[in-house]
């Protein structure tokens, strides 16, 4: 018989590469070549049986080397087998060959090592023809275990023939790891031997015996191995139990996969009244497959059970399985269910847009229990109608925190017109705390056709809904309030009710689409404006900058008001853009109220920042400046912050040097950290020395473990 | 001779669109799942950690003790390693979080999962004791955080689902680019055609494991190496295994492929909607044609594994533009240009290892199905395990994603599992 010669190629240097040694890759190749070029002559002198004449047989080198391997050595040398077996794939010959002489050294006297080699290879390529050899190790104190390895992967009786014959001689684990073997063979022919083991009575098949017994004959779908386990008694013992428990349950799911129900039901039903939890899910799924009509009395038995893991347990099933009429079934009965029960089960039904589900919801909100009023809430986001919305309303107000935030949630969530229109409606219908409430959900839809009725709502006389109102406007305002809003502005006092109008102003004139009109409106009211007004109207106008405003702000700064030169500060430091530069930085350097120059220096490092990208180095050497400047921590901390915008290897320097400064020592380390992560790739090398002399120096776990990451993640890039 | 796995006729009940919704899309639950404050003890989940060296206690970007230390909600009581001295230090490491002296220590892991009092265990030992461990505890009615890779076998992901299912626990894998923001953003992204119809994947991470021949040396005193072994077949000690070096060896990890790859294959399957099935095919490099290990899946998607060159990751080649991800991080690049950005979404995140034990101990509340679902963690540990057989035989195999079945090659099935060392089974 002519061997076929298996492909060789470079592929099978890759098979390897990544993971061995470059020695090891160099023998491996050989080792191809060899075998590749040899194996078929040398596999046909074997046939010939002429070894006189025939040429050197390739592996004689690695079979050499393996009647004398031990642990240590590198397995360089035992290569051209593993080379010689993933060639002959399919080669009938060639590894009948190679199963032969790896018989012959398990049957020499090499080391252990060397025996462990050659039981691995069996698992992988041994026929019947290794089975009785590999079974007369099988009580070898050292080598059962590995030759028990390769029998329990060999195919065929035989093997299930010679692990079965042994057990009676095998000892101790032994004897259990050979049980094993017979279980994952699953080969209906041990159920015999096994099951006269298990009704023995012999002293030696103790409990852990009965045990691995019990497994293995659940393993094998043969009638005489089933009704074994099922007659086993366990007389009381736990660990018995627990196995007989066990492998029961196994051929109750081989019973259910065979559409064998009754048969699987049995087998549940007989540990139904199980104490184990993880037993009583195991059956309460089990039973709903096997009689898939008790489904809903037994989730309702489960979802009413004292045990609050098997409640949980149930209302997941639910929510991943049931469909729409067990779910109808189980909200029919669920006022039957004690509170947990009912919670539990509205829960897990919560995102369902069923009928039925609404009206459990909506029953839900009247309870007494605030958890239940909150999950009838939440069901109702997926489930509620713009009938709904008022009894959600009554809850948006009610004491009970997680009551209100599910209410809010649902408002929230729910779609559709019909329910922005409801919504609408209880604003305007509603008492100030319902106003309050409502106002930001209005806000969080974007209900459009809402913003006259919240314009409406900033001249309202309770402060807290006037400022809901401007925040939801700050979102929602579009350019047609611009006007309106600068009215109301002026009228403000200082506080946060002027700050609030301040910013819906601004986000009111950023809608108007031609950029040098959008201070229009402020400076349309700021004609004729009186001290007070003009001290309300600047810091907005200051937001929005241009030309125009620039004038009225710097004519504002020299003016005899305190308060107007005070607003006029507070424009500049708000402008938009870095044209304002130079004249804060003046103003932080000269300014003879303190106020003045701490508006000015946060200003300036502000719209400094804003050009790290354009003008790296102008910045750095502004931020620089300010921070000399800068006496305040929060506004060190600040400077700091606008630093991280600014990636040069300078900014790196600066933020490092004040690692050690106990005042800021955490925003520069957070400084550092950021603008290392920002320049790995542009400055590798001062990106890494600098996070090497940050990552010791935080105390907090959180930025430490970042500051590692980020060093590790260079690390992998080769950084 | 290994068993063959029947689809059971739950898997057709589970692949409804409900639960392929429950596994492709993550659970968000609100962090006042945990309310707020801290619980009183007698609320609190109290959690044993099994296994606290390298990754449970020292920290690889993120230890698992302190991450669920972390957490309000949680009380850690317990601990277990075979190595004293990992064992101490973790226990000491809980008592001064606690301010008590009550942490408890085990060397064997069974004596604490029989601790009625504890609700969870969080497991970092070498992925052959994963399987074994996470099944026993979801017997005992425990919930489970196990790191990743999932299990050293393919049977052995699917065991550990069933035990989870059929015992109604939460079982979380550790692949904590699940529970990160930018991540899910981007992955949800894909799936929602940002760069195109997703074309090709190039995953970049280290290659499958090797056989081990570290030299024996004498097992020191603190270290109980046969049950360090556990399941693993029998070879003398060597202090490499018994640290993070475990990794490069077959008889105790994937390697690379199931180390990082864990992580990228992860983004592949999350952003190609493939969460619950897998692949069709995997070639090995065959010199000619096929110049990587080359999976295909049913849709035609073509995903590779090449060793790392410049960076680890997965990248994602799409009709319309690029992507690049990593455990933890997300670029963009759109058709043109040449520079990585950053995608829309959230930033890269400095959550570490707790927003993934914190989904974890949400859903140990509400039983939901976590971030990375004990199946997510399955398939993706699948994935890997196919490139390692792939790589091993150096033949291409097929695949039946559905029935979790090598279709026509007996040989390359009986690397879907391994034997164990007695007494120890998984199934």
């Amino acid at each position: 018989m002519q061997a076929t010669q298996t492909k060789l190629g470079p592929g099978s240097w890759h098979a390897v590469r990544g993971v061995q040694t470059l020695a090891l890759r160099r023998t491996l190749w050989l080792g191809w070549v060899m075998a590749a070029a040899m194996l078929p002559v040398a596999l046909t002198s074997a046939q010939q049986d002429s070894p006189q004449s025939s040429p050197p047989d390739p592996l004689d080198g690695a079979f050499a080397a393996l009647a004398t391997h031990d642990w240590g050595p590198s397995l360089d040398a035992l290569a051209p087998i593993d080379v010689a077996i993933a060639m002959s794939h399919g080669n009938v010959d060639a590894r009948r060959y190679l199963e032969d002489r790896l018989l012959g050294v398990l049957q020499s006297d090499a080391p252990r090592a060397a025996k462990d080699f050659v039981c691995r290879k069996l698992s992988v390529i041994g026929t019947d023809r290794s089975v009785d050899a590999l079974g007369t190790l099988l009580d070898d104190p050292d080598l059962g275990q590995i030759v028990r390895g390769a029998l329990e992967t060999i195919p065929g009786e035989r093997a299930t023939q010679v692990l079965g014959a042994a057990l009676p001689r095998l000892k101790g684990p032994a004897r259990i790891g050979a049980i094993h073997s017979l279980g994952r063979r699953a080969d209906p022919l041990a159920a015999p031997i096994l099951v006269s083991q298990l009704q023995s009575g012999a002293p030696e098949v103790d409990e852990q015996v009965q045990s691995a017994i019990l497994s293995a004959l659940s393993h094998l779908d043969a009638p005489a191995a089933t009704s074994a386990v099922l007659a086993f008694d366990p007389s009381g013992s736990a660990v018995l139990r627990q196995g007989l428990i066990e492998a029961s349950l196994r051929i109750a799911h081989r019973s259910l996969d065979q559409g064998d129900l009754a048969g699987a039901a049995d087998v549940f039903h007989r540990w139904e009244g199980e104490a184990s939890e993880p037993v009583q899910c195991a059956v309460l799924v089990g039973l709903i497959e096997a009689e898939p009509a008790t489904a809903a009395p037994r989730l309702l038995q489960a979802l009413a059970a004292d045990n609050e893991r098997l409640r949980r347990f149930a209302a997941q099933y639910v929510r991943e399985h049931a469909v729409v009429g067990l779910m109808q079934q189980l909200v029919a009965d669920l006022p039957q269910l004690p509170l947990s029960g009912q919670i539990g089960l509205l829960e897990a039904l919560s995102d369902q847009n069923l009928p039925e589900v609404r009206g459990a919801a909506l029953a839900g909100l009247q309870a007494a229990d605030p958890r239940m009023r909150a999950t009838g809430a939440r069901a109702l986001a997926v489930s509620g109608q713009a009938d709904d919305v008022p009894q959600l309303v009554q809850h948006v107000v009610e004491d009970e925190p997680e009551v209100r935030g599910a209410a809010c949630e649902a408002l929230e969530k729910l779609p559709g017109a019909d329910i922005d229109a409801a919504i609408v409606k209880c604003v305007e219908d509603g008492t100030p705390q319902q106003q309050i409430a409502l106002v930001p959900i209005v806000a969080a839809r974007q209900i459009r056709d809402a913003d006259p009725m919240l314009f409406q709502l900033v001249g309202a006389a309770d402060e807290s809904v006037r400022l809901a109102a401007y925040s939801a406007l700050e979102t929602m305002a579009d350019a047609r309030f611009a006007t309106g809003l600068a009215e109301k502005l002026a009228a403000t006092s200082p506080g946060s009710e002027r700050e609030a109008a301040q910013r819906a102003l601004w986000r009111s004139c950023l809608q108007i689409e031609d950029s040098e009109e959008r201070g229009a409106p402020i400076l349309g009211k700021l004609q004729g404006a009186t001290t007070q007004e003009q001290a309300a109207l600047l810091p907005a106008l200051g937001l929005l900058g241009g030309t125009a405003a620039r004038k009225v702000v710097d004519a504002a700064l020299v003016s005899d008001h305190e308060l107007v030169r005070d607003a006029a500060v507070r424009a500049l430091s708000n402008w938009p853009d870095a044209s304002v530069a130079d004249e804060l930085m003046e103003i932080a350097r000269t300014a003879e109220q303190p106020s003045h120059r701490i508006w000015a220096l946060r200003g300036f490092a502000r719209v400094v920042g804003r050009e790290a990208k354009e003008k790296p180095q102008e910045t750095f050497l502004g931020l620089r400046d300010a921070l000399a400047l800068a006496t305040r921590l929060e506004d060190k901390q600040l400077i700091l912050s606008r630093l991280t915008a600014v990636r040069t290897p300078d900014a790196l320097a600066l933020a490092l040097s004040l690692r050690e400064d106990e005042s800021v020592q955490r925003e520069a380390i957070e400084a550092v950290a950021s603008l290392a992560e920002g320049m790995k790739d542009s400055y590798p090398k001062e990106s890494r020395a600098a996070l090497e002399q940050i990552v010791k120096l935080t105390p907090d776990p959180e930025l430490q473990l970042y500051i590692t990451k980020l060093l590790w993640n260079m690390q992998l890039k080769g950084n | 001779m290994i068993a063959q796995r029947t689809i059971r006729r739950r898997e057709f009940l589970g692949a409804g669109a409900a639960t392929v919704a429950a596994c492709c899309v993550p659970t968000i639950v609100p962090a006042t799942a945990l309310g707020f404050g801290r619980p009183a003890p007698s609320e609190r989940i109290t959690v044993g950690f099994i296994g606290v060296g390298w990754k449970g206690l020292q920290g690889c970007f993120g230890s698992l003790v302190h991450s669920f230390l972390a957490n309000a909600g949680c009380q850690a009581i317990a601990v277990c390693d075979v190595n004293s001295k990992f064992r101490d230090d973790a226990r000491q490491t809980i008592d001064a979080a606690n301010k008590n002296q009550d942490c408890r220590a085990y060397g064997d892991y069974r004596e604490l999962l029989a601790c009625d009092d504890i609700d969870a265990v969080a497991i970092a030992t070498p992925d052959h004791w994963h399987a074994r461990i996470t099944i026993d505890a979801c017997r005992q009615g425990k919930d489970v955080y196990c790191e990743k890779p999932l299990s050293l076998t393919i049977r052995e992901a699917r065991a550990m689902v069933d035990a989870g299912r059929q015992y109604g626990r939460v079982v979380q894998t550790g692949s904590q680019s699940r529970s990160y923001d930018n991540i899910r953003h981007a992955c949800e992204a894909l799936r929602a055609g940002a760069i195109g119809e997703i074309r090709e994947i190039h995953v970049s991470c280290g290659g499958p494991s090797v056989p081990c021949n570290l030299p024996g040396e004498p097992v020191p005193d603190h270290i109980d190496w046969e049950m360090w072994l556990g399941p693993a077949p029998w070879r003398p000690f060597h202090p490499v295994l018994a640290d993070k070096g475990f990794r490069a060896y077959r008889d105790y990890s994937g390697g690379g492929m199931t180390d990082w790859g864990c992580h990228h294959f992860d983004l592949a399957q999350w952003a190609l909607g493939t969460d619950h099935t897998g692949p069709i095919e995997i070639a090995p490099p065959d010199g000619k044609d096929v110049k990587y290990l080359t999976y295909r899946y049913a849709n035609g998607t073509v995903m590779t594994h090449e060793s790392p060159q410049a960076q680890q990751g997965v990248a994602f080649v799409g009709s319309e533009s690029d992507a690049w991800g990593h455990g933890m991080s997300a670029r963009w690049r759109k058709g043109g240009d040449t520079a990585w950005r950053l995608p829309p979404g959230p930033a890269d995140p400095i959550q570490g290892a707790k927003a993934h034990s914190d989904n974890f101990l949400a859903c140990v509340r509400s039983r939901q199905k976590p971030h990375a679902d004990v199946e997510i963690g399955c398939r993706t540990v699948t994935v890997c395990h196919l490139g390692n057989i792939a790589y091993w035989l150096n033949r291409p195999i097929k695949w039946d994603p559905q029935r979790e079945e090598i279709i026509g090659d007996e040989e390359a099935s009986r690397w879907l599992d391994r034997p164990k060392r007695e007494p120890w089974n998984i199934v």
